[in-house]
């Protein structure tokens, strides 16, 4: 496997008296799509803020390309290549779908806006992703939930990132505009890209996954293969059904009897 | 039981040791209530009342409000055999999923675009992907599934389940989708070619319904045929009956992928068709074949020719058919079916030229009725008939 391209180790991050983050590891490699899983306050969340920058981690390291690097505010993040779509989008609805890939980057050309230019480029960003949609000046609030999760996708992929964290893109999709989603996040993996993928519905993950990386109470709960993990042993671990006084001591006569074989 | 079993012990071995009991106590009394039901196996109110849901999802029990010593309750009865069946359709373009009750008949069903030529290992994962999702919906849980059968759009194998060598899908060549489909769902799962599975849906449900042998005829990116003898999917030693697509039809014509030239296919295949339309990749110009349909019926002068022509060829093609097996029933299904007289009455003029008297006598020659539904709704039947062989 090619080196990481983003790599954690040992983070923690405690907020007052509550220890969110304590020890974990998660890395990332090119054309990877990496799921976060866990539990309501496992910490997922806490640690896409880690890693976009918006709170920074008490102790740990960050690995960029094999290189230490201190990601203290989003921009630290976003000048290294990582784009996070949080699950609002941040997409401006009043405005065409141009002015939303764009918003920020705007291009000027004899002090003006460059519209020609940035339509032309937004076509050729959706082209490359396949995206059809039939016309980009249309305001992003006609559009449905999907195509507007795939403008949010394009628009962190003007920046050219190396990461993308998106977290629950296929929330509250219908079947066939998940499907999209998931066909847009294959192209990513496709493209080199790592993808950290936070979802809830495990049938998602199946489908594009190569990895899962379960936290439980803040801390690692498990790393596993998504093709070759059953989606029992993945509950199990988010859970904690695999982390209890039964299961380690069924753990203990497993082993002491294949021990006496 | 199928020996595609869960772990022992699991979650899942336990949900369907847990069902198997209650219908088995349901068979044995006829109509009970949950409670009665809980006494007699011993589970849990709760676990009854999950059971009987999950039961009820895939229609194989009824439930009525009724009352018991004073009470309310509900009087469960059995009305079929329990478990469900899914089928597949791996089609150009998309892939459509359906959950089915033990008979067949459709409970659920979605459908999404993929291109599914591309890579047959992702094609088959998102297809999972569909298949959980549709399960998911329709709160039907994975471990009633008792089997799934697939559609392909190409010859498969009999013996090894292989898609054989000269498909329009050439990755998919030699992948076995029925092997694993049922390696990732841990269920049962056969593949089957697109054009037989319709061919059998159509004599089940649809225009041939009543008939003994009928060729069913699919147009799609290339061209398949379901042959019924005597009731029955004439699939051939090893599956690849009915590959009309590559019949010869025009020495001088184009070459085919299969090596030969001017075959059916480089006539009425769907790519075909498109590079012949007139001022093609001009904007408005028709660039599928719903589009070039939609030309042709609006009056098109060279979508109605390039329609034209595809009917005459395919009914030089099908009067071969018809001499050698002398079919009561000649249907037409697939994308292209959809242009109707466009196409049928250039296709009845060339095939009455070419076949014999005796062989079009008591032959009737209609588009199937099931339309794009055939292709499913043969999965589903094909698997709800493989799963009560292994009940």
């Amino acid at each position: 496997m090619s080196t990481p391209v983003l790599e954690l180790s040992g983070i923690s991050k405690r907020f007052g008296a509550v220890q969110a983050l304590s020890d974990v590891d998660l890395s990332i490699a090119p054309g990877e799509v990496v799921a976060l899983l866990g539990d309501n306050g496992a910490g997922k969340s806490t640690l896409v803020k880690v890693i976009a920058g918006a709170h920074a981690a008490d102790s740990g390291q960050i690995l960029w390309e094999g290189a230490p690097v201190t990601i203290s505010r989003p921009g630290d993040a976003q000048r290294l290549g990582i784009a996070t779509i949080y699950q609002d989008l941040a997409l401006c609805d009043n405005l065409d779908i141009v002015a939303n890939l764009f918003l920020g980057s705007e291009q000027m050309r004899f002090g003006t806006l460059d519209e020609v230019e940035m339509e032309r480029k937004a076509r050729e960003l959706l082209d490359s992703l396949s995206v059809k949609i039939p016309s980009l000046r249309i305001p992003v609030a006609s559009l449905s939930g999907g195509q507007r999760q795939i403008i949010a996708i394009a628009r962190a992929l003007l920046g050219e990132p190396k990461v993308v964290m998106l977290d629950e893109p296929t929330a509250a999709l219908g079947v066939a505009q998940t499907a999209q989603v998931l066909d847009l996040i294959e192209r990513l993996r496709d493209r080199g890209l790592g993808v950290i993928l936070i979802s809830h519905n495990m049938a998602d993950v199946r489908a594009v996954a190569d990895r899962a990386a379960v936290l439980r109470l803040g801390r690692n709960g498990g790393d596993f293969p998504v093709e070759e993990t059953s989606y029992e042993e993945i509950v199990a671990a988010i859970t904690g059904a695999a982390d209890n006084p039964v299961a380690r001591r069924s753990e203990r006569v497993g082993a002491s009897q294949t021990g006496e074989q | 039981m199928s020996d595609v079993q869960a772990t022992p012990g699991s979650q899942a071995a336990l949900r369907r040791a847990n069902r198997d009991r209650v219908t088995a106590a349901l068979r044995e009394s006829g109509t009970l209530t949950q409670a009665e039901i809980a006494r007699a196996t011993g589970l849990s109110a709760a676990s009854v009342s999950n059971i009987v849901r999950d039961l009820r999802a895939v229609g194989a029990v009824s439930v009525r409000q009724t009352h018991s010593n004073g009470r309310r309750a509900r009087a469960v009865t059995l009305r079929r055999s329990p478990g469900a069946v899914v089928g597949v359709d791996f089609g150009q373009g998309h892939i459509t999923a359906a959950l089915g009750d033990a008979e067949g008949a459709t409970l659920a069903r979605e459908t999404i675009a993929y291109d599914v030529a591309a890579d047959p290992g992702r094609g088959v994962r998102r297809a999972v992907w569909l298949v959980e999702t549709v399960l998911a919906a329709a709160r039907v849980d994975l471990s009633s599934v008792r089997a799934v059968c697939a559609a392909v759009p190409g010859p498969v194998d009999l013996d090894t389940g292989e898609v054989g060598a000269i498909t329009c899908m050439p990755s998919w060549a030699g992948f076995r989708p029925g092997a694993e489909l049922a390696d990732r769902l841990g269920l049962p799962a056969t593949a089957g070619n697109d054009a037989n599975l319709a061919a059998r849906a159509e004599m089940a449900e649809g225009a041939g319904r009543g008939l003994r042998h009928l060729v069913y005829v699919r147009l799609g990116e290339g061209v398949g045929a379901g042959v019924v003898v005597d009731g029955r999917v004439f699939p051939g030693a090893g599956g690849t009956a009915g590959e009309i697509g590559h019949l010869g039809l025009d020495e001088r014509g184009l070459v085919c992928r299969c090596g030969n030239r001017g075959c059916l296919e480089t006539q009425v295949g769907a790519g075909y068709l498109l590079e012949m339309v007139p001022a093609r990749g001009a904007a408005g110009a028709p660039g599928s074949v719903a589009e070039l349909v939609a030309a042709a019926g609006a009056g098109d002068p060279g979508s109605r020719r390039v329609v034209a022509e595809a009917g005459t060829a395919l009914g030089r093609a099908l009067a071969m058919l018809v001499n050698a097996f002398n079919p009561e029933a000649l249907l037409i299904g697939g994308e292209l079916a959809e242009a109707g007289e466009d196409l049928m009455d250039p296709m009845r003029r060339s095939l009455e030229l070419g076949a014999l008297g005796s062989a079009v006598q008591r032959l009737t020659v209609a588009r199937g009725a099931l339309g794009a539904d055939a292709v499913l709704r043969g999965a589903l039947m094909t698997a709800a008939a493989s799963s009560d062989a292994t009940v």
